[in-house]
């Protein structure tokens, strides 16, 4: 009787000792991007291994790629990692090799003056929007990869479809879906959040059918709440920001921005809204806390940067659960700023919230919110030294220096200095990714 | 033919060289290659193992009985006596002397590793190997893994510019 035999692999059936299994196997557990780097430079059959596509794959799953810059939704352009951030040689490579001002996106329209400006970024991609002249509402928008100069130049979200809703809409939000796990690398979907009196709608744009759905557009009441308060750029008295935070968190976006007891959820998988409710007021306690607000102030300083209420961010915590960091400080001069993290039982039935954990942040620094993602969250701050200035001088601008919070292990980074004259509202979006040589096109 | 000794169920793996190793299913198992064929009743009769010669299914095998999990009453009396944290301790040190095998033995065992998707094993040697290449120069990683710089002079240089950024 025959033995049954297990099939042979798929490449060769020579015992060679450096076949692409074995080395692709040593390869994976290279502990850097720098060790994997220096191997691709051996010879051209460590090239391919390395630089192929699937390796590279399972490469990042073991290998969380490092936070390499930020990029500024006003300013625009890519901010590297400065030493002695650990990433800041890999960073530098990125910005040589990369275009971010984006030239090679084509205008719309000729004749169009402003230019593009990054509205999200995530996996390599960066999301473009331009504004249309005279319009509030509606912008082009367009999908890049800074590094191989690809780009996708959205068709407009269907007018008839925008307004067939409920008129114009307050705001449209729009996000860069996050690619899972088994999904095409070079495919994407684009999320257009549009707020309207009452309902919110979502527009998906996908790179592979190239046209936009609407596959949900709840009412604010099926979700328990009202229309969000405040807009992207104006906030309300309460310091809600309409749809203009999201942080993406396995799959889901979540955001503070829209009310100050809930929190509005969007799975993109499953393409569902959801709210989260603050049931024992926790957050909003701290977010109303005095010493946040602006206008505790007082006329004698400038406005520091930031100095709005700043809006907790989401992240993946410690045991895998979602974590959310709240800000908690004093603007006054020598005032301290410590995150408050709080995290959700997973287990309890409603999920409530449980203080976490507390991080002190450094002194002679004035803090300030701008996002998280990958586990971190992202701050702005300005030093103190900054401080004593008189009103006349007011245009001038301010040295901000911006850090990194990493959830798991409560350690606090300095990314980058950015020096500009406004900075209230901003959005900051981190950009995690390997080098070029380590890289493929992710359009 | 699988046959039962001591109510533990065996299992019998051939290597390409003609050699048969009578070994438990469980401890078989650990491979996730074989487990599935067993699950899939795949696996009545002695299993052909191919590419992987008897010196090194041997030792595979070898690597699978020392760490197939021990179980309640069957387990080693060890399991009540020892506590976890010393039987992890143990492990250790019995892999570390497992792996003092030469470089062309240790690609053996992480190709076979890789093949019979032994998680624990290819680990072990994959790991070895990168302990023992990291922080060295490029000379030293191609000689190590025994290739040679097959790059044209001007694609060399390229190649270095591209990746400068590891180098410094």
């Amino acid at each position: 009787m025959d033995s049954p035999v297990l099939p042979t692999a798929d490449r060769g059936t020579h015992l060679s000792l450096l076949a692409d299994e074995i080395l692709e196997e040593i390869f994976l557990r290279l502990p850097t991007p720098e060790a994997l780097a220096c191997a691709s430079a051996a010879c051209a059959t460590f090239r391919r291994v390395i630089t192929d596509r699937p390796f590279l794959r399972r490469f990042r799953k073991l290998h969380p790629p490092p936070l390499l810059g930020l990029i500024n939704d006003r300013g625009g352009g890519f901010h590297p990692a400065q030493a002695p951030h650990p990433s800041a040689r890999l960073a530098r490579a990125l910005l040589d090799a990369a275009d971010f001002t984006y030239s090679f996106v084509p205008k719309p329209k000729e004749g169009w003056l402003s230019p593009w400006h990054p509205r999200d970024v995530r996996d390599g991609r960066v999301l473009l929007d331009c504004r249309v002249p005279g319009r509030t509402f509606k912008s082009a928008l367009a999908v890049c990869d800074p590094l191989s100069r690809r780009y996708v130049l959205l068709p407009p979200v269907p007018e008839d479809d925008i307004t067939a809703q409920e008129g114009r809409p307050a705001e449209l939000a729009p996000v860069l879906a996050p690619v899972g796990d088994d999904e095409d690398e070079t495919s994407f979907r684009v999320i257009c959040m549009a707020h309207y009196r009452t309902k919110v709608v979502a527009f998906v744009f996908s790179s592979v059918t190239r046209q936009w759905c609407i596959p949900a557009s709840p009412s604010w009441s099926s979700l328990g709440t009202d229309s969000p308060h405040g807009l992207q750029n104006s906030s309300d008295s309460g310091g809600c920001r309409g749809l203009s935070s999201f942080d993406h968190v396995r799959g889901c976006f979540y955001s503070a921005s829209p009310w100050l007891d809930k929190f509005l959820v969007l799975d993109t998988r499953r393409m569902e809204f959801s709210t989260i409710s603050d049931h024992s007021g926790f957050h909003e306690l701290l977010r109303r806390l005095p010493g946040q607000a602006l206008a505790e102030h007082g006329m004698h300083h400038r406005t520091r940067p930031g100095q709005t209420r700043s809006l907790p961010g989401f992240v993946v915590g410690r045991e895998g659960s979602l974590e959310l960091l709240s800000l908690v400080g004093d603007h006054s001069p020598n005032g301290s700023f410590r995150l408050v993290c709080t995290t959700q039982n997973n287990s309890e039935s409603p999920k409530e919230w449980r203080l976490e954990n507390v991080i002190s942040l450094p002194g002679q620094y004035d803090y300030f919110t701008v996002g998280a993602a990958e586990g971190f969250l992202f701050l702005g701050g300005t030093t103190e030294s900054q401080q004593d200035c008189h009103e006349t001088e007011w245009v001038d601008t301010w040295d901000i220096d911006y850090f990194s919070v990493e959830v798991q292990t409560s350690e606090l980074k300095k990314i980058c200095r950015m020096t500009k004259p406004c900075f209230n509202h901003e959005r900051v979006h981190p950009y995690f990714g390997f080098p070029p040589s380590l890289s493929r096109p992710t359009i | 033919m699988a046959t039962r000794e001591a109510g533990k169920k065996m299992i019998m793996l051939k290597s390409p060289d003609g050699m048969e190793f009578e070994v438990e299913e469980a401890v078989a198992m650990e491979s996730q290659t074989i487990r599935k064929m067993i699950e899939d009743d795949c696996a009545d009769t002695a299993i052909l193992i191919p590419n992987i010669n008897s010196k090194i299914l041997s030792r595979v095998i070898e690597y699978c009985n020392k760490h197939v999990p021990t179980t309640g009453a069957t387990g080693a009396a060890a399991s009540d006596t020892v506590a976890p944290a010393a039987l992890a301790e143990d492990l250790k040190i019995w892999d570390a002397e497992f792996i003092k095998v030469n470089r062309a033995t240790r690609f053996n065992l992480i190709q076979a590793a890789s093949y019979l998707n032994i998680k624990g094993l290819l680990d072990l040697t994959s790991q070895t190997t990168i302990d023992t290449i990291s922080d060295n120069s490029l000379e030293e990683i191609r000689s190590f893994l025994s290739t040679k710089n097959d790059y044209l002079p001007e694609e060399e240089q390229t190649i270095r510019r591209e990746n400068q950024w590891a180098f410094q």
